[in-house]
């Protein structure tokens, strides 16, 4: 009898977190690469994962703080494939440029999102205090320093 | 309202002879006054630029402090054939409200004292000098300019009696300053005749143009939503005082362990029918008048009983049996109230977590979607879901999802989760009020229960005391029954006090929604339509007889009310006028404020000043009508025009004018000249 009849499925919409929104995701890390970054130099790939992961949590991000303000134990970092994705969609779109040394800088489409993003004192409001107070005091030498000597820990001979 | 009637200019030079004081003085009276030259470079401009200077308005000329003035204040001075360098400039300039007179002395070039600060003498210009006067130091331009007490602006503010309102600004509700009211009043020959307000400074007040023109003509917009805003916080200081009461009955009745019904946590009006609707009720849903006449029964009863132990034995007995038996049905029944508070209060606790989390993503979800809107106004291609590479439309997400599987935006989202935190708000309310019911239930079984224990104990002693002896448990009965009345009594005293005050707050609810209802619901009341209506036909009647050609048909004009700028066909006036038919729009619109605000008793201080009205190609016939509709006007207003009589014909048509009815300032080759040694 049932095979007369053809029964669809229509797939509910997914939710998305709002941390895997592309736009979201990619706001922020133009706003990492303004806040915490020198000037020209940019932002490395370690540095803007270490940052992005930190923001979702405020336990991982008091560590971080701590962790460049004082030299405490780094957090654990989680490299979270969404901000690579995150990353080449700001690429694409012309929003960062990619310095021939590897780093991330913010083109002057990035830099115009930046500064509206800034301007609105109610959008991402506790971001960019932790952003402030991480401003920029996390160095790449300092995480350069750290991957040495993890390697030098656990490497195999 | 504001009247100038002197100004006094110096400018010391290094001219050794006759002290080297060059200057203008000159006074200004009611009605029409001219600063008249026959060549158009002798400083009329530079004159009416000290008038605005001195009244620290300068921003409408384009700039802050003495920067906008023209060199002869700055650096050098011509005289003749020969040119003086300048050492020190200040402006005198006496104003009058109608009542007192003072004068302000503010300083252009000096050496040691900022041209921020503006000196305000409480007398005439003659008399500084002459006699002993008071006088005060007052700043501009700095924060608070406009508010501060010793700001000059706010001085001017209260001595002009102008009620300035406070507007919505970009930042926090700021007043309407002063310079962009008289943005309006002032017209430059630098800039201010390029457009309505052209010289209005950027302040980053909301509608600024629509504000001046509302506060100038007295528009009541402003003051209902004010006045809005009034009764809204009257509302809520009902709604939390409301609030504060009937937690106060509720704490009342707990310790009386009873329970209130039949009130509402939100105000309302409440007659008397809904008052005595209000019942106080025991622990055993009667009741408290019940209550207490159930007291009294038993109180009696229990009187009539024989007091000797030995009359009534067995009663006792049975009775001990029951006590003990209810002693430990409470006692059971406590332990369960205990187990289920401890279940509601994790609850609670674990909702409560929850709606943090929930809160937070609600938070980020927001965030997200500004993000989105901020994205799509940079350009950005992923903001509008289309993939930049390929320019195919991609799903709102960062995760691998399977192809085909759709994605909720982030408006579904923030649907979905605002859904969530209702849940959990009313899951945390249900069980809040739960434990709340169990903490008076509880009050009551410890309350019971002390009193039972204590009865038993006393009908034990009572049943092993010698026969012939008197019953304490009767005595201890009525006791009790009596501490029990007189708590509800008490209970009852107390709740209709508290229920008397909700009566009166009830009454003032009642008056503050009829306040509410009188606003009218358009925000645009009838006397601002007869307003509005009022400036429209100035406005169009001043036009005619300007000859304002650029329109065909005057039907089409409009100044409609949600921007207070003239309009034909619904589009900008501007744009459709010819050069100078949009000086003379400039002309009808600063006439007809002050038109309006004489009729309808405005607010508009009544001064106006045109640097060169005739601009472009206005010819000498249109001057004149210019000119006629000023003499018009009330004597109590004054206008000041810079003009160049470069032409016989109007040099005819201003010698014409009555003696009286303009005062003419003429000015020779220069408007600054070599004072004589007593300094005029």
């Amino acid at each position: 009898m049932i095979n007369n009849y053809e029964v669809i499925f229509d797939a509910k919409p997914d939710a998305v977190p709002y941390n895997y929104r592309i736009s979201y995701k990619v706001s922020q890390i133009c706003l990492i690469i303004d806040m915490t970054s020198w000037g020209k130099t940019g932002c490395s790939p370690i540095k803007l994962h270490m940052i992005s992961f930190a923001l979702s949590s405020k336990e991982i991000m008091d560590k971080l703080l701590s962790f460049a303000h004082e030299n405490a134990e780094p957090p654990l970092i989680r490299f979270d494939p969404a901000v690579n994705k995150a990353v080449s969609f700001a690429i694409a779109d012309g929003l960062i440029l990619q310095s021939n040394k590897g780093k991330y800088v913010l083109s002057d489409k990035g830099k115009t999102l930046v500064k509206k993003i800034k301007e609105d004192t109610q959008v991402l409001v506790a971001e960019k205090i932790d952003l402030k107070n991480l401003s920029k005091k996390l160095s790449d030498e300092r995480i350069k320093k750290l991957s040495e000597l993890w390697r030098s820990k656990y490497a195999e001979n | 309202m504001l009247k100038i009637n002197r100004l006094h200019i110096e400018i010391k030079t290094d001219n050794l002879h006759q002290g080297g004081i060059y200057g203008f003085d000159a006074s200004f009276t009611d009605g029409l006054n001219f600063i008249a030259s026959s060549e158009n470079t002798s400083g009329k401009s530079s004159v009416i630029e000290a008038i605005i200077y001195c009244l620290g308005l300068e921003q409408i000329i384009g700039g802050k402090n003495e920067h906008v003035l023209t060199s002869a204040y700055k650096t050098q001075i011509k005289d003749e054939d020969k040119t003086w360098n300048v050492l020190e400039s200040g402006a005198f300039l006496e104003i009058s409200n109608g009542k007192e007179v003072v004068t302000i002395f503010r300083t252009i070039v000096k050496d040691g004292r900022d041209p921020r600060l503006v000196t305000v003498y409480k007398c005439d210009y003659e008399s500084i000098g002459k006699m002993r006067v008071d006088y005060e130091d007052m700043y501009l331009h700095d924060g608070g300019a406009a508010t501060n007490e010793r700001g000059f602006h706010n001085y001017l503010e209260s001595f002009l009696q102008l009620k300035l309102p406070v507007v919505q600004t970009s930042g926090n509700d700021q007043k309407l300053y002063l310079q962009t009211i008289f943005s309006g009043l002032f017209i430059e020959q630098k800039h201010g005749w390029a457009d309505i307000f052209s010289g209005m400074p950027y302040l980053g007040i909301k509608d600024a143009k629509k504000r001046v023109v509302e506060f100038l003509i007295g528009l009541d917009t402003y003051k209902i939503s004010k006045e809005r805003d009034k009764l809204r916080a009257e509302k809520n200081e009902i709604i939390s005082e409301w609030k504060k009461i009937i937690s106060e009955i509720n704490q009342i009745a707990n310790m009386g362990s009873c329970t209130v019904s039949g009130i509402s946590v939100h105000p309302q009006i409440m007659s008397e029918k809904e008052r005595s609707n209000i019942f106080v009720s025991t622990i055993n849903k009667k009741t408290i008048d019940e209550a207490i006449v159930e007291l009294n029964r038993a109180h009696d009863f229990i009187k009539r009983r024989q007091p000797k132990v030995v009359d009534n034995f067995d009663e006792l007995n049975e009775e001990l049996s029951e006590i003990e038996k209810t002693i430990e049905e409470l006692e059971k029944k406590y332990g369960e109230c205990q187990y289920q508070e401890i279940i509601s209060k994790a609850a609670v606790e674990q909702a409560s977590r929850s709606l943090e989390i929930v809160n937070r993503d609600l938070r980020n979800n927001k965030d997200a979607v500004k993000l989105q809107k901020m994205g799509a106004t940079s350009g950005c291609q992923i903001s509008v879901n289309i993939c930049p590479v390929c320019n195919q439309s991609i799903q709102d997400s960062l995760l691998h999802i399977g192809q085909n599987v759709p994605v909720m935006s982030v408006e579904e989202n923030i649907r979905h989760l605002e859904g969530q935190k209702e849940i959990l708000e009313f899951d945390i309310n249900s069980h809040k009020s739960n434990i709340e019911n169990l903490t008076v239930i509880q009050n009551d079984i410890r309350e019971r229960l002390v009193t039972l224990r204590k009865l038993a104990q006393t009908i034990r002693s009572d049943l092993f005391s010698t026969e012939t002896e008197w019953s304490e448990t009767i005595v201890h009965k009525l006791v009790d029954i009596e501490t029990c009345i007189r708590k509800y009594e008490q209970v009852k005293l107390q709740v209709s006090m508290k229920i008397d005050s909700i009566m009166e707050l009830s009454a003032s609810w009642k008056i503050n929604k009829e306040e509410f209802a009188k606003l009218p619901n358009k925000s645009i009341s009838p006397l601002d339509l007869e307003r509005m209506g009022t400036f429209k036909s100035n406005f169009i009647k001043n036009l005619r007889r300007y000859k304002y050609k650029s329109a065909p048909d005057f039907y089409a004009i409009d100044i409609p009310i949600d921007t207070c700028l003239p309009t034909i066909d619904g589009f900008d006036m501007k744009f459709d006028s010819s050069a100078s038919d949009n000086i003379r729009i400039i002309w009808s619109f600063t006439m007809a404020l002050l038109q309006t605000s004489i009729e309808m008793n405005g607010n508009h201080p009544g001064v106006i000043i045109f640097d060169e009205p005739a601009q472009h190609s206005i010819v000498t016939s249109d001057m004149e009508s210019l000119i006629k509709s000023v003499l018009e006007l009330n004597d109590s207003s004054q206008v000041i025009m810079g003009i160049t009589l470069n032409n016989e014909e109007l040099k005819n048509s201003i010698e014409k004018l009555q003696r009286g009815t303009a005062n003419i300032i003429e000015i020779g080759e220069r408007a600054f000249t070599l004072f004589n040694a007593n300094g005029i």
